[in-house]
């Protein structure tokens, strides 16, 4: 029963990560990045899959699905299923004509081909980083693809 | 109802009675002054604010709702008392009591129990208000809008009163008489034209410039959601002690310190945890914001009046855009923004309404809405 209890007390901590403040220093652009991305594949913007995000763990990047879509008419197409994240690659990151936004070029293996999409991102500091961590995704890609992993979650 | 006062005209006597604008000799020109009731009771004339202060004490059949001090959601959270309910697969998000009591005490714009004396008002103790995704009211081919009730679909599981940010936005011009549309009447429009669409400058609305001057009766609409503007001060994103351009960023914007309030019907923020209620600390993790323990339940208030900057919790990189791209044009540059936007409706200043124009509802469509006689009968105005 102790053993019980304390495996109870250990699953509310971790749990309670996904809520945890933001960090004091924000992670470097190029992490944020990365895990923005994996947010992405991993079921942000489809709600169905969105369970899915309960794997992807970070204090600094609120994990919290996109809010939802009031106004969609259809499910959004999932376009492909990548094995594993691991096929994704950040391929470049630059500054925009915007105070704290970024353009995010990426890479992924789909079906054994390389494909390119991109995505904005935008920073944040002082109130509204206590609010909506470190950083959020302005422009999404354009395609919603999903990793494997989140065919069950 | 306290009078609303015409903030482009001055009061002729201290507001502590039913504030009359006077008008300057130089525009005495203008037609003869209406009361607020002969304003409301002729809605042709009503501005989009005074339609949403109308259409928010109708829809809580309370005379005093339009007039509270702005909800604030880190003091009072979300509706608490019932069960989030969920579109299948697009997430929209619909409520049914679970606990009248705290249904009841969580409604802000709810006066129960209701005082029995007043006539023809409708009790909502019972069945208390939320924000209900899909929600719009229905409307009469009489011309008459219900907002009490919904179409089938929604009735099925909310069954209570309930509209979302585009029902409660396109109801508000509905009632003002004024069209958002010139291709449809009001009551084709509100299944049809969510918050995206008024983002686009059109044939009712223009764009408006932060160097023009926001005013009450503007939107600020974006993909997922839109507002009008209630109350403005002269410093709506507090850039006051921002002194160069290079401070326009989240480091020296505050949302908590903007000055703006806006009226809008409400989702919930916290709404993909529905068998958890969080609290503001939980959720934002701040040391001040810790002092709250605002539930965080996922049914949103709804109709509302709202800090701006509240909006900031569910929406960052939008409300973040819009103040940032104020901050820009405090310092001459134009910034290409295009996440949010701020569009004035084309007869919102008109102060003696044309017989005709697009934009103007024509007599034979225009849209009463039902529950309005409460307001008159009881309220004092």
């Amino acid at each position: 029963m102790y053993i019980h209890k304390l495996q109870y007390v250990i699953l509310l901590l971790i749990s309670t990560t996904v809520f945890a403040a933001p960090p004091e220093k924000c992670p470097d652009v190029n992490q944020l990045a990365q895990m923005l991305l994996k947010m992405e594949f991993h079921g942000r913007r489809s709600y169905a899959h969105n369970s899915c995000l309960k794997k992807v763990k970070s204090k600094a990047v609120v994990v919290r699905p996109e809010q939802r879509d009031e106004g969609l008419s259809k499910p959004r197409e999932i376009k492909g299923w990548i094995k594993d994240f691991k096929l994704v690659k950040i391929e470049k990151i630059k500054k925009i004509d915007f105070p704290e936004r970024y353009l995010v070029i990426f890479s992924y293996y789909l079906n054994k081909k390389k494909q390119f999409d991109q995505m904005e991102i935008q920073t944040f500091d002082g109130t509204i980083k206590k609010i909506a961590g470190c950083a959020a995704i302005v422009t999404p890609p354009k395609n919603l693809i999903l990793t494997k992993e989140c065919i069950n979650p | 109802m306290t009078s609303i006062v015409r903030a482009d005209l001055p009061c002729s006597y201290s507001c502590t009675s039913p504030c009359i604008p006077s008008y300057p000799s130089p525009i005495a020109s203008l037609p003869p002054l209406q009361t607020l009731r002969d304003r409301l009771l002729d809605i042709s004339t009503l501005s989009p604010s005074d339609a949403a202060d109308l259409l928010m004490n109708t829809f809580y059949q309370n005379c005093d709702a339009a007039d509270l001090p702005p909800y604030l959601l880190l003091k009072h959270g979300e509706m608490r008392g019932y069960s989030l309910k969920r579109h299948p697969w697009n997430g929209g998000s619909a409520s049914q009591v679970v606990d009248l009591t705290k249904a009841v005490e969580s409604q802000y714009y709810l006066q129960c129990p209701q005082n029995s004396k007043r006539k023809f008002c409708t009790d909502f103790c019972k069945t208390p208000p939320t924000y209900i995704w899909g929600g719009k009211g229905t409307y009469k081919k009489n011309g008459e809008l219900n907002l009490f009730t919904n179409e089938n679909s929604i009735e099925k599981i909310s069954k209570h009163p309930g509209i979302d940010c585009s029902g409660y936005i396109n109801a508000v011009f509905a009632i003002a008489g004024l069209k958002v549309r010139t291709d449809m009447k009001a009551s084709k429009v509100a299944s049809t034209t969510p918050a995206k669409w008024f983002m686009k400058e059109s044939t009712c609305f223009d764009r408006v410039k932060f160097n023009d001057g926001l005013k009450a009766g503007d939107l600020i609409s974006w993909r997922k959601h839109i507002v009008m503007i209630d109350k403005v001060s002269t410093d709506p994103f507090a850039l006051d002690s921002v002194n160069n351009i290079s401070q326009c960023n989240s480091r020296y914007i505050d949302p908590l310190k903007f000055k703006l309030i806006v009226s809008n019907s409400l989702g919930g923020i916290n709404d993909e945890n529905k068998d958890q209620i969080f609290s503001a600390a939980d959720l934002f993790g701040d040391e001040e914001i810790k002092s709250s323990t605002a539930p965080f339940t996922g049914v949103g208030i709804g109709i509302s009046k709202i800090p701006f900057g509240h909006l900031a919790m569910k929406y960052p990189v939008e409300i973040m855009e819009l103040a940032t791209s104020a901050c820009l044009a405090k310092f001459g540059k134009e910034s290409k923004w295009n996440k949010i936007h701020i569009t004035r409706h084309k007869l919102a200043d008109t102060k003696s309404m044309p017989a005709n124009h697009e934009c103007l509802e024509t007599d034979k469509d225009k849209v009463n809405i039902e529950g309005r006689k409460c307001i008159y009968t009881n309220c004092n105005m």
